[in-house]
Formats: C-alpha cells, structure tokens, sequence
C-alpha cells in the first residue's frame, strides 16, 4: 500500500515555489493585505477545485470529461431558475442536473465502449444548447441577495462558505481515496483495464461513478459561483476547461491514467490560483494573464507529453513498441 | 525501417461493407427528415433563402473541410481553428494595403504557421491535440486582443471581389466548393492522402510499418490551418472588417458538420464530399430554425443533440 502523500511531493513542490514566488512578489510591491489576496486567492480555487477534481479523477481512470465546462454553467442556470425561498433546493437542482448529465455520458461509455473525449465533446454541445433553451440565451440573475452576500463574506479572514466548500470536497475526496478500496479500484481502472476487470474491479461501475462525481462537482461549482455572483450565463463552454485541465496535470494526474490523487490535483490547483494572485499582486492586465495561463497549459501538454523525455532514443523505443502491450499514450 | 509507407498502403485491408450500419441509418433518416422539414417550410426554395443558405454554408464550410483534415488523422478535432479563422481575417485586413493577392497569401501562411505548430507538437511528441489546441485557442484569443485590440476595418475596398456573384452564385461558395474538390482529389490520389488514412485509423501499426507519423499529422494541420485562414479571409471580406467574435464557435459547427457527414470520430474513415454534405445539414438545420420562426437557442442544442447522436450510433455501429 502506498504512503498517502507519497506521490503527490511533486506537486506540492512546485506549489511551494509558486508560492514563495508570490510571497516574493507581493513584499516587492509592499503595502498589499496578505488576507485580501488569500481570501481572492481561495475564492478562485473555489471555483476551479471542484471541476479540476471532478475532471482530474476521470483522467486518473484513464478518461476525460471534456463537458464539465458547459454543465457548471447549466447547472447555475438549473439553481437560479428553480430559486425559491430555499437556496438548498435549488443547489440541489442544480447539482441533481450535473449527477444526470455525468450519468448518461457515463454509461454512454461505459455501456457501449465509446470513447469518453468523443461523448463528452458531444455532452458539451449538448448541454450547452439546454443551458441555451432553459434561459432562452439570456443572461439570469439570482434574487436571493441574502445568499450572494453570505457566500461572500469572508470568515476567519480568508475563507467565505465557496471555498470552505470546495476544500470539504477536497479533503472527503482525498479520505476516501486513501481510506478505501475506492481509490485503488479507481487507479487499477485507469492502469489497466483489462487486468482490472479480471482481477475483480467493476471497471464501468467505476466509470459511470466517476462520471456523475465529475458531473456533480462541477455542478457544485457552477451552483456556487452562481450564487457568489448572483448571476448565470448560458455562454462560457470551455473557458474553465484551460485552468482545470492545467491544474489536474500539474496535481501530478497523468493523461495515459493510473496516476494522480486528489492532494495532488488540490496542489495543482493551488499552484494556478497563486500564480493568478501573482499576476494580479503585479498589476496585469487581465489579458495577460489569459496569455500566461493559456502558456501554461501549452507547457503542461508538451510537458505531458509521452514522446517528449523518449525524443532522443527514437530508435530503442521503435523496438520496443512493437512487442509492447502498453505505452504511455493516451488514446 | 523495415518496409516503405507504399507496402503498408498496399497491405491495409480493404474495408467491406455488408449491411448499413446503425450509425448510417440514423445519419440517412436525419438528412431525410431535413430535407423533408425544409422542403415544406414555406419561403425555403426561395431565391434570397437559397443565397442566404450558401452564404452560411461557405463560411463555416472552409472551416468544416479544415476540420476533416484533423478528424480523419485520429485527433478528433481541434478548438483553435475558429480563433485560426479569426486572426487570418485579420492579417487579411491588417495587410490588405499591400494588395489583395499578398494579403491572401499572408493570411494563409499565418493559418498555416499557426497549425503547423501545434501539429508538429502533437505529431512528434504526441501530446494531447484536445489540449493543445485549447491552449492555442486561448493563446490566440489573448494575444490578438493585446496586439490588436477588438477589430481590423478594412483599409481599403480590395476586398469586394471576394463578395461578387458569378452567374448569381456567390464567389464564397465557389471557394468552398473549389476547396472541397481540391481536399478531396488530395485525399484520393496522393500519397499524403493515403497516409493520413493509414495513421487517422491506427497511429502505431502506421509507425511501425514506417511511416512518420509526425511529419503527416504536421501536414494535416498545415492543411487544416490554410483552409481555415482561407475561410477567415471569406469571413472578413463578408463582413469588410475582423474580429475575434464573427468566427467564434465555428469549430462546434465544423465538428458536427464532419460528423453528420459521416466522417468517424475515431479517424481512418471518411471524406470531404461527405462533409460537404454535412455542412449542408447544418446550414438546412440553420435557415429552417429561423424560417419556422424556433428560436436561435433551439438551433443550438439540435447541434449538440446531432454530434451526440452520431457518436452514440457510431459506437453501436462499430460493436456490432
């Protein structure tokens, strides 16, 4: 049995250099409110964690689910058009519609063998056509402002009740993976299927379960996004997808599956967040942050790439993938 | 090195069809009830409702064409070739004082260096097209926006010829169809269309009969890439300026129309004539929403419903 933290020293290095370069940062421009940049600081993890999480556990089953982008956005359009007195029920609508997108795309793969990038891409467009009908392509607001201004409000200085929220699912998420069989089953899925299924592991159990969790959080962080800024907009499909899908990779969650945790992908995210806080302690613009995260998930998918460390042994690897049951490419 | 690329041609087994599959028969009954929906829709044979069909049609057509280039190699699809389109138009537009014809061949070779680069990345070293090409989308979109800023008009009037009618056809549509048969005779007769068919359907077998598939999947994308700056210059001269916005979500168009089309999702299979048709759909799809009068959201999620569908049947299809 692996050590809990074993694999995720990684990313919580580069973490630990991120940050010290933000604390550097932020002495260098002088007079800034160490509490005001970790509380925005953790108000953006708490909207990139959960779909990072969501999306980061599909890899580590060796699948992807490119739909998280337009279900966090319907499911803010689902909490906002069944908003009552109740915030609850209507949190809950909205995160019951990511459970059933993540469902259907689940056993759509799952059940006919179909490729996850392949549905998810259609789940996409799908879901954000029904955000589109549901709203009737209008931007929605939220009327309930006593929640908005709830959600936040900051508590013990730097956390508000989103990112208290999104470390809950992180921290659930990390227990069960390391305390149960669930984790296990979940890398075993994403190592090797086959080997998996002999070996007595429900593979496409798994994977419908992963799916509808993928769902679900992204859900929760659309619901809550929504509520912080007590709007919803049918419009945005993949503009979370850059962050999160940075995030997971650089948690240490690897494209080909079978490896990466939920510390890890929490240090990822963590990473992105204070290198936004960086960028903003130094004053750039919001475009130039766009072009640096956008640089860093170029990075991330060359970094990630499987021929990249092999480039220079061509040869050798020519020999060996000829008899070779499995490579680190992803498809 | 142990056979040359024409043997592997050669030795790839002919494919034999049996029976129509699910993924067919759901794709026929949807074109058929299309044409049908179309066909009763009052004011749809038109001379303004066709020209405004093939006008739809020819812009996001080129990109569609692009997109098959990609599909059919095995990288499924790329989410940079709209914000591609997008830039194109504006070289196209930024450089159109120099004359019409360098303005076209610069935008061009911008589409194509753009492309090549992130085929290069994903042929050599395999990294993840979905990936890259995101990053390349928002790279694009970030760095236009802080070169640029949010539109190029047009300098002068140069342009125009590309918005004429030839015998009342509009010269777009000529473009398209002028690309479509052009692809497709590529794909057909030469070397790098056989190759690219060998790698879109399996990548490995493909490499170890010795076929370099970086330097293939690097001439898709380059391919992909002119086509797209071909359909940016279309855009721009449409509209007689550029933007970032006018081709946004081009690619989700282009990806359904190429699926609908029959083109599989997982590579190897497909063709251009067969995209062309799926561009038609779209755009039938399209001009019958705003005649009946449904609202631009439906269009919307019938799109997505549409690639869902193809792809659910091409799984059944491919299991049975």
């Amino acid at each position: 049995m692996r050590s809990a933290l074993q694999d995720d020293t990684g990313p919580i290095g580069i973490f630990l250099v991120v940050a010290v370069a933000l604390v550097a940062a932020l002495i260098v421009r002088g007079n800034l409110s160490f509490d005001l940049i970790l509380f925005s600081l953790l108000q953006y993890f708490a909207t990139i964690g959960p779909v990072a999480l969501g999306l980061g556990l599909t890899m580590i089953a060796r699948e992807f689910d490119l739909s998280v982008g337009s279900t966090m956005g319907f499911a803010g359009c689902v909490a906002v058009l069944t908003s009552g007195d109740n915030a609850l029920i209507s949190a809950s609508c909205g995160i019951g519609a990511g459970l059933v997108v993540g469902l259907f795309q689940g056993l759509a793969i799952a059940g006919l063998g179909l490729s996850s990038i392949a549905v998810s891409l259609g789940g996409l467009m799908t879901v954000a056509g029904l955000s589109y009908v549901v709203t009737h392509n209008e931007t929605i607001s939220f009327a309930n402002q006593a929640v908005t201004i709830q959600m936040n409000a900051p508590l013990l200085a730097i956390f508000s009740v989103r990112s208290l929220l999104a470390i809950a699912c992180f921290v659930i998420a990390a227990v069960v993976f390391v305390r149960t069989r669930i984790g296990a089953n979940l890398i075993a899925t994403g190592s090797d299927r086959t080997a998996a299924t002999t070996s007595g592991v429900k593979t496409g159990r798994v994977v419908v379960c992963v799916f509808m969790l993928s769902g679900a959080l992204a859900a929760l962080s659309g619901v809550l996004l929504t509520f912080g800024l007590s709007v919803a907009s049918p419009a945005g499909l993949t503009d979370i997808l850059v962050p999160a899908i940075s995030a997971a990779i650089i948690g240490g969650v690897s494209l080909s599956g079978g490896r990466g945790s939920p510390v890890g992908i929490a240090f990822g995210t963590l990473t992105l967040c204070a290198l936004s806080a960086g960028l903003n302690a130094l004053g750039l613009s919001p475009v130039v942050q766009q072009i640096v995260m956008a640089g860093v998930l170029f990075a991330v998918a060359i970094a990630a790439a499987p021929r990249l460390y092999r480039f220079h042994h061509w040869q050798a690897l020519r020999v060996r993938n000829g008899n070779l049951q499995k490579t680190d490419e992803w498809i | 090195m142990t056979s040359t690329p024409d043997a592997a041609i050669a030795a790839s087994p002919a494919t034999p069809r049996q029976r129509l599959a699910p993924a067919d028969l759901a794709r026929f009954s949807l074109v058929l009830a299309i044409v049908v929906l179309a066909l009763s829709t009052p004011g749809f044979l038109s001379r303004p409702s066709l020209i405004a069909l093939i006008n739809a049609m020819s812009l996001v057509g080129c990109v569609a064409l692009a997109m098959t280039f990609i599909t059919l190699g095995g990288n499924i699809m790329s989410f940079s070739l709209g914000a591609t389109t997008s830039v194109a138009g504006i070289v196209f537009m930024a450089t159109l004082g120099l004359g019409l014809l360098p303005a076209i061949v610069v935008a061009i070779v911008a589409g194509v260096v753009i492309s090549a680069a992130q085929g290069a990345v994903i042929g050599w070293l395999r990294a993840n097209p979905i990936i890259v090409s995101m990053a390349a989308y928002a790279l694009l979109i970030g760095a236009t926006q802080m070169i640029v800023g949010p539109k190029v008009d047009a300098p002068n009037l140069a342009y125009e010829v590309l918005k004429q009618r030839l015998f009342g056809v509009p010269a777009s549509f000529l473009v398209l169809a002028a690309m479509a048969v052009l692809g497709q005779l590529v794909l057909t007769f030469t070397r790098f269309g056989h190759e690219l068919m060998l790698v879109g359907s399996n990548a490995r077998a493909a490499e170890a009969a010795g076929l370099d598939v970086g330097r293939v999947t690097t001439a898709a994308y380059m391919v992909a890439g002119a086509f797209s700056a071909v359909a940016g210059i279309l855009v721009a001269s449409r509209f007689g300026s550029a933007d970032m916005q006018t081709a946004r979500g081009f690619e989700f168009t282009a990806i359904a129309a190429v699926l609908v089309g029959g083109t599989a999702i997982g590579g190897g299979k497909g063709s251009l004539w067969q995209t062309f048709i799926g561009v038609a759909v779209m755009a039938t799809i399209n001009a019958v929403t705003l005649l009946r009068g449904f609202s631009i959201e439906i269009q919307q999620l019938v799109v997505g419903l549409a690639v869902l569908g193809v792809i659910v049947f091409q799984g059944i299809g491919r299991r049975t």
